[in-house]
């Protein structure tokens, strides 16, 4: 026996009949019309259309040189379990996450070897300088914040990360909508068509960073993003010298997912821009895979500084190559209100000033 | 800084707008009170109606009232101060807000578009197929349909 085959309207998903008046087939529920050839096509889009797939190739980092680590120590952090790796001639004193002190557990061994590193490019007195700047002009800054920070203990540290690089194929389906207005004596009109909207195609991405230390916020390492690759090195352990660096906690496979939902999201953004000459359009469905999907280990350059101020914690952070510096800052409700009813008292007494003039003309 | 120019630039806006704002609700306001004024004239007399309307001369007192009257119509001090209050506050709160979001920095990267490799991007296929159209009808307030006149054909067809 045949195959019966079901149709779904597109527009209310209710079953579709065959109209003999029209000869096309008909929604019995919202009454919209299909041609047959253009409704089996519909249909075979959305049935040929696979979920997502997007896996990596995660081996990355390298194994140590002989000799290479002798020197280098483990320091741990008594309060947040953080663990740092210095050389023999930095020593580490305080956690650069918490502030709080740390103590050297052991000497540094059997981790991955970073493949890469971006050396430090601005030193400590130009992240000094752009903690300083971060600070001017915000009126709504507690003068004692300003006063109680102890600048002196910003700390550069390498922080692990794990870099992405992947070619994205996608291919996706939009629902889109073109509308026509007229009026005539009696009624207003409103035509809507509706199209659906087939884009496929590839886009690279390189090198999408994610970091690798549950100590590092995600959301502060992406705030000073972005890191200039070409200033990359190979790694070597004389660049660590005078810097902490954080050992990675997370794995490749664990930071897969992040790299995942930005690379789909830059995908679907780039394809987006192609749908023109809508009014309005959606994504109905679609489906990316990556190929030459491939991680690498590296270290980043990163100004760290924590302070405590009124009970909550402020971490301010400075990308070590290009100098861009982030950081929440505490707000002083007084000031904010006090700035609050002075606007408002201003700007009432002036418009109120100028009615009375318009007024008095 | 962005934000903080496009708040000053909304606070000088309305602020310009609230002088006008201020006059006309002020006018208004009076505007209804001189019909009041008109209509109670009209209650001494069915023949005063129409002096009322057509000829402020009337009643006696009608040229002094007509002064004062105009004063005020000029300007509700009430109205015009309620109004400024609340632009005020609506520009208070734009200003502060920016203020307030100038110290938060620290966001999370919505995608990789800094990441993306420069002329990658290669569109392989872009089909657009026409599925089916809907036409909303709506009857406009007195219209030739409740007269029984027949409705116009859309533009363009035959």
């Amino acid at each position: 026996m045949a195959e019966l085959i079901e149709y779904k309207c597109p527009a209310c998903s209710g079953k579709l009949e065959f109209n003999s008046g029209v000869q096309k087939m008909k929604c019995p529920y919202c009454d919209s019309e299909f041609d047959m050839e253009t409704l089996k096509q519909y249909d075979e889009e959305l049935e040929n259309a696979s979920g997502d797939d997007m896996n990596w190739e995660t081996e990355a980092g390298g194994e140590w040189q002989a000799g290479e680590t002798d020197g280098m120590g483990i320091y741990t952090c008594q309060s947040c379990g953080g663990e740092i790796v210095a050389d023999s001639t930095t020593a580490a004193s305080k956690c650069p996450y918490c502030d709080n002190p740390v103590v050297m557990t052991g000497s540094f061994s059997g981790d991955l070897r970073p493949d890469h590193v971006i050396p430090f490019k601005l030193d400590k007195n130009a992240a000094k300088s752009a903690l300083i700047k971060h600070m001017e002009g915000k009126k709504l800054l507690p003068k004692v914040f300003k006063d109680q920070n102890h600048i002196d203990e910003i700390k550069g540290i390498y922080v692990p990360v794990w870099l992405f690089d992947a070619e994205a194929d996608a291919r996706i389906i939009y629902k889109a909508q073109k509308k026509r207005t007229w009026s005539d004596n009696s009624f207003n009109y409103t035509e809507t068509s509706y199209y659906s909207a087939v884009r496929a195609g590839k886009v690279s991405f390189e090198l999408v960073p994610v970091d690798g230390s549950t100590k590092m916020p995600d959301e502060l390492m992406e705030s000073i993003e972005p890191f200039d690759f070409r200033d990359a090195v190979d790694f070597q352990t004389a660049y660590l010298s005078g810097y902490l660096a954080d050992r990675y906690d997370v794995s490749a496979e664990d930071s897969i997912e992040r790299a995942n939902e930005r690379i789909r999201r830059s995908t679907e953004d780039a394809f987006a821009q192609t749908v023109k000459g809508y009014n309005t359009f959606s994504k109905e469905n679609g489906s990316i895979k990556l190929n030459g999907g491939k991680a690498k280990y590296a270290l980043y350059p990163v100004w760290i500084l924590n302070t405590t101020w009124n009970g909550n914690k402020y971490t301010f952070a400075m990308n070590g190559q290009t100098g861009k510096f982030v950081g929440d800052l505490p707000v002083d409700s007084a000031a904010a209100t006090k700035y609050f009813w002075g606007i408002t008292a201003a700007v009432t007494a002036a418009s109120f000033a100028i009615s009375l003039l318009i007024g008095l003309l | 800084m962005k934000l903080k120019k496009i708040a000053v630039s909304a606070a000088a806006a309305l602020l310009l707008m609230t002088s006008g704002a201020g006059f006309y609700s002020a006018n208004l306001h009076n505007d209804i009170d001189d019909m009041v004024m008109i209509t109670a004239y009209a209650d001494y007399d069915d023949n005063d109606i129409l002096y009322a309307a057509v000829d402020y001369d009337e009643p006696e007192n009608a040229e002094n009232t007509e002064r004062s009257s105009d004063s005020q119509r000029r300007f509700n001090p009430v109205m015009a101060f309620i109004i400024c209050f609340v632009i005020g506050l609506l520009i208070a709160f734009i200003v502060v807000g920016s203020m307030k979001s100038q110290m938060k920095t620290v966001r999370s990267q919505s995608g990789a578009s800094n990441y993306k490799k420069n002329d990658s991007f290669k569109l392989n296929e872009s089909k657009d197929t026409f599925l089916y159209k809907k036409l909303d009808k709506t009857p406009r307030a007195g219209s030739a349909s409740q007269t029984g006149a027949r409705p116009n054909p859309p533009p363009g067809r035959k």
